[in-house]
């Protein structure tokens, strides 16, 4: 198990081990906080500092159940060490989420992997998907927007959920060749 | 009946994902949806929308920066590491005296000097933790630099900008080099301003005593406890008055908290902090008094509204894409 693997190489002081943990769990780990904090800044800052506290406690670590459980739990203790610092009384503890089960960690490694892939869209089709998705546009709107045609936006859009399912879920080599293909 | 083409049946899906489909198209999506394989495409797109719009609030974060935090804060452990080794190495030359000349010679030549940068962006604050275990924070954009080498003979650091200094107790003389002056201590707590493009530098001093110095290491002043010197860059006149150092300190709890301070002053302040650029009218509104808190993590329009209810002034807030908002305030 590839994990496993991963966190000996962190106990025995290999930095890039720590890279790849970051890597894989940066994104999935700010989702998470964003569910009880606003502040992206410290989202960031206390997803970081989870990281260094894994560095500097490694060799004392023992993982019980899994690494992935490990890092929430760190990641768990910091937002409510963060909530009780801000003397935030409109904060409930019990609001802040529980530690997810696997289920839901795939779930924000899949909203990781999809965020990458956005960012992998030519920026003129990525514009086009943000708008239509994040500003709740509609194809019109987009159109005149963008001075483009609503044809232009409807094939823009049927590429990029092509391009963003064939990321999910590159397996489907077939697929990929018909993606090609248009 | 319609021949089924895949090319269509994506067309019609995105179609009825973002509600553009009308009757036709919805009718013959049902056409396509009756093939299992169309189907099974289908519902695993069907959720596209909503996974997409769960990552929005990741374009906030930055994983490069998050990383880039991370490893700053692993090398300081291990040049922490370093230094005690060397300390123990040196007691070791010490006792044995033979040889000591050769591993000094040694040390140095192996030895590069190479400079780290610690960088804030405008409208944001940091701290970090130096390997004598003096912490600095830092306050919008502003830049420290040191040298590997920090710790070992000399403690120097470079300073562009503002930085609240908690200097660890030491034989060896910390210096923080700005412009044309040095401010040296042993170990106190400081707050120095000293933007490039200031024509002046201000040291405040909280505790311990500290000496600034030009640049050839001749004495400008001496500061006590509470006491702020200002410093002209150009003819290094300098000028001494006590003050409440809390103003100057209450920054690195990320509050500003000001007794009775002009507000010329506290816009200063302002403008740096929120990024903005403050314009004040009139005399008669920079010599307005003021007395209260502010948190950076509220928003400055709160600020405004707080300073309208309470001060005889009118603001008005411009956004200017591209470059800093410009806030104006006058005499109502």
């Amino acid at each position: 198990m590839d994990r496993l693997k991963l966190w000996k190489d962190i106990q025995s002081g290999d930095v890039n081990a720590l890279h790849d943990l970051h890597k894989r769990y940066f994104h999935p780990m700010c989702l998470f906080a964003f569910k009880s904090i606003n502040d992206h800044q410290q989202v960031e800052h206390i997803v970081s500092d989870c990281f260094l506290k894994i560095w500097k406690n490694r060799k004392r670590i023992e993982i019980k159940s899994s690494l992935e459980s490990y890092l929430y739990q760190i990641l768990r203790n910091a937002i409510i060490d963060y909530h009780r610092a801000k003397h935030d009384n409109t904060i409930s503890f019990d609001q802040i989420p529980d530690i997810p089960d696997e289920a839901e960690v795939n779930n924000e490694q899949r909203y990781a992997k999809l965020y990458t892939a956005i960012s992998r869209l030519p920026e003129k089709r990525r514009q086009i998907l943000e708008l239509a998705i994040f500003e709740s546009c509609t194809y019109q709107e987009i159109a005149e927007k963008l001075g483009i045609t609503k044809n232009t936006v409807k094939t823009q859009m049927v590429r990029a959920y092509g391009f963003l399912k064939e990321s999910l879920d590159p397996v489907d080599f077939f697929f990929f060749c018909f993606l090609k293909k248009i | 009946m319609i021949e089924h083409n895949k090319d269509r049946f994506w067309e019609l899906a995105t179609l009825k994902i973002h509600n553009e489909a009308n009757a036709d198209e919805l009718s013959e999506l049902s056409s396509y949806l009756s093939d299992e394989k169309y189907a099974k495409i289908y519902t695993e797109i069907a959720h596209l929308r909503e996974d997409v719009k769960a990552t929005q609030k990741l374009s906030l974060v930055s994983q490069q920066n998050s990383w880039t935090h991370i490893t700053t804060h692993l090398q300081n452990k291990t040049i922490q590491l370093f230094r005690k080794v060397s300390g123990y190495a040196a007691v070791f030359v010490v006792a044995l005296l033979l040889g000591g000349l050769a591993v000094q010679m040694w040390s140095q030549k192996s030895y590069e000097e190479r400079f780290a940068e610690v960088k804030v962006p405008l409208g944001q604050m940091s701290e970090v933790t130096l390997c004598d275990g003096t912490h600095v924070w830092l306050n919008s954009g502003t830049t420290l630099k040191y040298s590997n080498a920090f710790g070992r003979n000399s403690r120097n650091v470079t300073l562009d900008g503002e930085a609240f200094f908690d200097v660890e107790k030491s034989d060896v003389p910390f210096r923080v080099k700005l412009k044309h002056s040095f401010v040296e201590v042993l170990g106190t707590q400081f707050n120095v301003i000293s933007y490039k493009h200031d024509s002046n530098s201000e040291i405040t001093l909280v505790e311990g005593s500290v000496n600034v110095n030009n640049l050839n290491g001749n004495n400008i002043a001496h500061l006590e406890p509470s006491q702020q010197l200002t410093i002209d860059d150009e003819s290094l006149k300098a000028k001494l008055r006590t003050v409440d150092t809390g103003f100057y300190v209450s920054w690195t709890e990320g509050k500003i908290v000001f007794h009775d301070e002009k507000l010329s002053e506290i816009c200063e302040r302002l403008e740096r902090w929120y990024n903005v650029d403050i314009t004040l009218e009139d005399k008669e509104v920079e010599e307005l008094n003021f007395s209260g808190t502010i948190l950076k993590d509220k928003p400055f329009s709160q600020i405004i509204t707080a300073f309208e209810l309470l001060l005889p002034v009118e603001i008005e807030f411009r956004h200017v894409s591209g470059a800093k908002d410009k806030v104006t305030i006058s005499k109502k």
